[in-house]
């Protein structure tokens, strides 16, 4: 029944209540969105490593090199395909392909204009293992034991087989824009491509995305003979392998060998969020103390505001222990109704941010020039929901603020005694 | 149950003056008993009504409810002696203004651990008793005075108290409602011997008592006896 009379209290006191309860729901509200915000903008990193089945990709930066029909992707520099074998037989190194990124231009070699700038519009292509289906930018099997978070799926025709050659397997936006289907032959330099399946990328960025992924010899050949490749894909059966495959990775290719992994990558990708979401963590946890601090300094104003009524309490038979359970319940109520309302617009401005928020790929990882013929899935997928147990922590956090005030209040109540408190009548 | 109050003082710090309430004060308040105490403010009227009813201890002297002695109780004990032994009635209703008047009955029973069909038998049971059941779902600020003051009768009877203890109950009526408040208390001590004090410089509430206690400067100076 003290739960019942609290609540009478709560609700018909107002303007205490509303205060009480913005005041918690405002900073709530804040850590729900910003933990919420962070852990998607870290989760939309990672995908983009787990969209390839890698935990680690290997590249070359080097200059940009114009003036060819088949060249490598701006930015990337040749990385000897020996690499690729030596990584594989590192210890904890579950699997590894290497994949030979091309911009194949069809209609002559791309000239360059005075500033330097490409002219032409390329063929974004991947030469891929057609071995490696659960590793790479077509990957279509799941890794052993995780979630289907791979980036492709063949919509229709089948993936490319080790035998073939001048195969190809093209992006459905591709398809549409050079109006092929499956079976069609098209040009890619020099050379005449079969259609042997259409993929769907799924929407989102994804590593050494490209418009049509041909069998990596292929490439190879169409490039310079060489087996040589510009971006090496590898997953790890431990974290420890990373440091192996590092210091390999640095002695075969040179200091400026580009090492990504999950955690670097959220550096890159995400340092702006990063800094957003260190500031944003930092208000909440102010406001949060600050709100901490209203609650408390309100529950003892309450406790003084309130001194007639618990000297009628007291004078009509209630124990401290009974007047401290009225203010706790009042107290939890605040804090309930301000934790559910705080997580709630926390959902909402999480989601709007989502909405709003489009975080892409380092460039590093783009393999589309601006020219190509089709655009590329640039975004990263944003999925702002929040977890549940965030939610329930958030309530539980609110639920704690509750506790403390009461028991503030409860201190300063029990210490009241009867006859003061009425002789202020 | 009889009330002793043995040799009691009480004193207070008021800023930096130390006023002496109650200077070795005794007195029996017999089961049933309907007694007045009057005197000017300040003669120690309230601090007695509060020593007897368990809100604070003496300084000196002892006080015994039947053979529990008072000034032996943690604040807990004189908790549960005011829950089931006393009812207060103060000069300006004191209901808590969120409540209803219905709720405000309700108060002391909250913590009790009785059901709550027992608890809203009893409330009923003290509203009708006053004459206010009509008036049980309104706040206290849509009350008159004298519904107010009933609504206040209602809550210190609610307990079926031993001892009603009421500081200047009529003060702030007017004279109608007064006697009908005063008519109230004199039917509780007849029906329920409930012990009545009340406190009040009111001649009629004074005379509505069978016992006058006169105080002056926190003694007990005269007392009168009311023949019937």
């Amino acid at each position: 029944m003290i739960w019942s009379y609290a609540w009478k209290g709560f609700a018909r006191r107002k303007t205490r209540a509303v205060l009480a309860v913005s005041g918690l729901a405002i900073s709530i509200a804040l850590l729900v969105a910003v933990a919420t915000i962070s852990r998607a903008v870290r989760s939309a990193v990672g995908t983009s490593l787990e969209a390839v089945g890698a935990d680690v990709v290997i590249h070359r930066p080097v200059k940009p090199c114009l003036f060819e029909q088949v060249k490598l992707v701006g930015g990337l520099g040749e990385i000897d395909g020996g690499l690729v074998d030596a990584i594989k037989e590192i210890d904890g190194v579950r699997n590894v392909t290497g994949v030979l990124d091309l911009w194949v231009f069809s209609e002559g070699k791309a000239v360059a204009s005075k500033q330097g700038k490409m002219v032409g519009s390329p063929t974004v292509v991947a030469g891929i293992d057609p071995a490696k289906k659960s590793i790479g930018p077509v990957r279509v099997e799941k890794r052993e034991g995780e979630d289907d978070k791979s980036c492709c799926a063949v919509t229709e025709g089948d993936y490319l087989r080790s035998t073939d050659t001048f195969k190809a397997m093209i992006t459905e936006k591709y398809a549409q824009a050079k109006n092929l289907k499956v079976g069609d032959k098209f040009p890619l330099g020099p050379y005449t491509f079969e259609v042997v399946a259409l993929l769907d990328l799924k929407g989102s960025a994804h590593i050494s995305g490209a418009e049509a992924f041909i069998p990596l010899k292929t490439a190879q050949t169409m490039y310079d003979q060489r087996n040589i490749v510009t971006t090496i894909f590898v997953s790890l059966d431990r974290n420890s392998a990373l440091a192996p495959v590092t210091e390999t990775a640095k002695r075969m290719i040179g200091p400026e060998a580009d090492v990504t992994s999950e955690a670097n990558m959220s550096k890159t990708t995400a340092d702006l969020a990063a800094v957003t979401q260190r500031t944003l963590f930092a208000i909440s946890a102010i406001v949060l103390t600050v709100v901490l601090l209203l609650v408390a300094k309100t529950a003892l104003a309450s406790v003084a505001e309130r001194v007639t009524e618990i000297g009628i309490l007291k004078a009509t038979g209630w124990r401290d222990g009974d007047v401290s359970r009225l203010l706790t319940a009042e107290s939890l109520f605040a804090s309930l109704f301000g934790g559910l309302i705080g997580a709630a617009v926390g959902v909402g401005l999480a989601f709007l941010y989502g909405t709003a928020t489009h975080p892409a790929l380092p460039r590093t990882f783009v393999s589309y020039p601006e020219c190509a013929a089709t655009d590329p899935p640039k975004a990263l997928p944003l999925d702002a929901t929040p977890s549940a147990w965030l939610l329930v922590a958030a309530v539980a956090v609110a639920l704690l603020i509750g506790c403390v005030s009461g028991y503030l209040a409860s201190r300063r109540a029990a210490k009241l005694l009867p006859a003061e408190a009425l002789r202020q009548l | 149950m009889d009330i002793r109050v043995e040799g009691v003082s009480k004193s207070f710090r008021l800023g930096a003056t130390q006023v002496q309430a109650l200077s070795d004060v005794s007195l029996l308040l017999a089961a049933g008993d309907f007694v007045s105490l009057s005197g000017p403010s300040g003669a120690g009227k309230s601090t007695l009504l509060g020593i007897v009813g368990g809100l604070e201890k003496p300084d000196q002297g002892k006080v015994y409810a039947g053979e529990q002695d008072l000034t032996a109780l943690d604040s807990e004990g004189l908790a549960m002696y005011r829950r089931h032994s006393v009812g207060f009635i103060f000069q300006a209703f004191r209901l808590l203004p969120a409540l209803t008047a219905y709720e405000n009955v309700m108060v002391p029973l909250v913590p009790l651990d009785e059901t709550d069909e027992a608890k809203r038998k009893q409330v009923a049971e003290a509203l009708d008793r006053v004459n206010i059941a009509h008036r049980a779902a309104h706040l206290p600020g849509e009350l008159s005075g004298g519904e107010q003051q009933r609504v206040a009768v209602a809550r210190a009877i609610v307990n079926a108290p031993d001892v009603v203890l009421a500081d200047e109950p009529t003060g702030e009526l007017d004279r109608q409602n007064g006697e009908l408040i005063m008519e109230l208390l004199c039917r509780l001590n007849q029906d329920d011997t409930t012990t009545i004090v009340v406190a009040s410089h009111d001649p009629e509430v004074v005379q509505a008592a069978r016992r006058t206690l006169k105080m002056q400067d926190g003694r007990i100076v005269s007392e009168d006896h009311q023949e019937g």
